[in-house]
């Protein structure tokens, strides 16, 4: 009796069965990037501006590292309320920073006058550096479709440093003020676009825009004591 | 002459082996999507992270240069500076090695854009330490700076 042949099995599926692996751990898998906090150093040739007083928000941190806020001492926690209170104080508080006001209509104007400046004086760098903030700040309004009250350009956190100041404190205080600082976009983001700051992605272009218009009413104002001069 | 042939066998069918390059590639596939290039470590200091909660992703193909600070292993305060594979015995080593890195087009191009440079710092490092190094950063005209921390969930 002739033993039947074995067939051969067919393989042509496994190619598939593969391939469906491989798509499913294409999706699954994800790639963690390193995490870093940014920082860019000030210019040796930085105009150090003449600041008021009221226009700082000081903050210490003496060699026990011990924290101070304007001078008195504080928790560490404490900063984040600080820095709230510094970006939008009521109007008419004491102290309070001198905002500006920002429309579409006072952004044209003053870029017209800039403009007209700069056809006088071409090669003035502050005005250049001021032009740029308003189209910023027009791109700002248009966005928002509506105006909005903004730190003035000398305004900033100044962080100052014992240099036995230990460098887990420096990146504490740092990130106590990028909390409170983006708790403020946070809310500003849901209330004018309805999404979370943290949703938006600066790779697609619409959500790019509504970015750079929150950073323009909440910009990132950190400055090391070292380069400012107290009126 | 026989009606039986004795010699003649019958061969097992060969094992299709089509899919094995599908298998292999899948392998291969996998492991390239999953492998997760480790980040530098310095093998000459001790560093102790630190972790904050607002963190930003490092962008991606960037050039960089690395500094870490950090304690010398078996010494209680010795905290030393090591510029990519070397420790520095003075600061304005930290300047040359930049001022050199700078004349390397793949690097000049990028200066102002895409040159990084990278800090990972100890936890107990006295800020004096680190001045000095972004003094010489500032010197060298190199003003980007991002400190690698772990994320605080």
């Amino acid at each position: 009796m002739a033993k039947r042949e074995i067939e051969e099995i067919n393989a042509g599926s496994m190619a598939d069965i593969a391939f469906l692996l491989l798509i499913f751990f294409l999706i699954t898998t994800t790639m963690n990037l390193p995490q870093v906090h940014e920082e860019r150093l000030p210019q040796k040739s930085d105009v150090e501006f003449l600041l008021n007083e009221r226009n700082v928000l000081q903050i210490m941190a003496n060699k026990n590292d011990k924290i101070g806020i304007e001078g008195e001492f504080a928790d560490i926690s404490d900063i984040q309320g600080a820095v709230k209170k510094f970006y939008q104080h009521k109007n008419g508080t004491a102290n309070q920073p001198e905002y500006i006001e920002v429309t579409r209509k006072i952004c044209e104007d003053t870029l017209e006058s800039l403009e007209n400046a700069l056809n006088v004086y071409p090669d003035a760098p502050l005005f250049k550096i001021e032009q740029d903030a308003w189209s910023r700040r027009l791109n700002a309004c248009l966005a928002f479709g509506d105006g909005f009250q903004t730190l003035p350009n000398n305004a900033t956190v100044s962080i100052q440093l014992d240099n036995s100041t230990k460098y887990v404190t420096y990146m504490s205080v740092l990130d106590q003020i990028m909390q409170g600082l983006n708790t403020l976009r946070d809310s500003l983001c849901r209330e004018k676009f309805g999404v979370s700051f943290e949703k938006l992605n600066d790779k697609v272009e619409s959500d790019k825009q509504k970015i750079s218009a929150i950073r323009q009413v909440y910009p990132k104002k950190i400055m090391k004591e070292k380069n400012r001069s107290v009126q | 002459m026989s009606k039986f042939s004795k010699g003649k066998k019958k061969k097992d069918p060969a094992i299709s082996t089509a899919a094995l390059p599908d298998i292999v590639f899948m392998l291969l596939f996998f492991f390239m999507v999953t492998t997760v290039f480790k980040e530098k470590e310095s093998k000459k200091l001790e560093i102790d992270k630190v972790a904050i909660k607002e963190t930003i992703d490092l962008e991606k193909n960037i050039k960089a240069s690395y500094f870490w600070i950090g304690r010398v292993p078996g010494k209680v305060d010795d905290f030393r500076v090591q510029l990519d594979d070397d420790l520095i015995n003075d600061y304005s080593e930290i300047r040359d090695y930049l001022t050199k890195l700078r004349k390397n087009p793949e690097y000049s191009q990028v200066w102002d854009s895409r040159f990084f440079n990278v800090f990972k710092v100890d936890k107990k490092t006295e800020m004096r330490i680190v001045r000095k190094v972004h003094d010489e950063l500032k010197e060298a005209e190199a003003f980007k700076v991002v400190y690698s921390v772990n994320r605080e969930k």
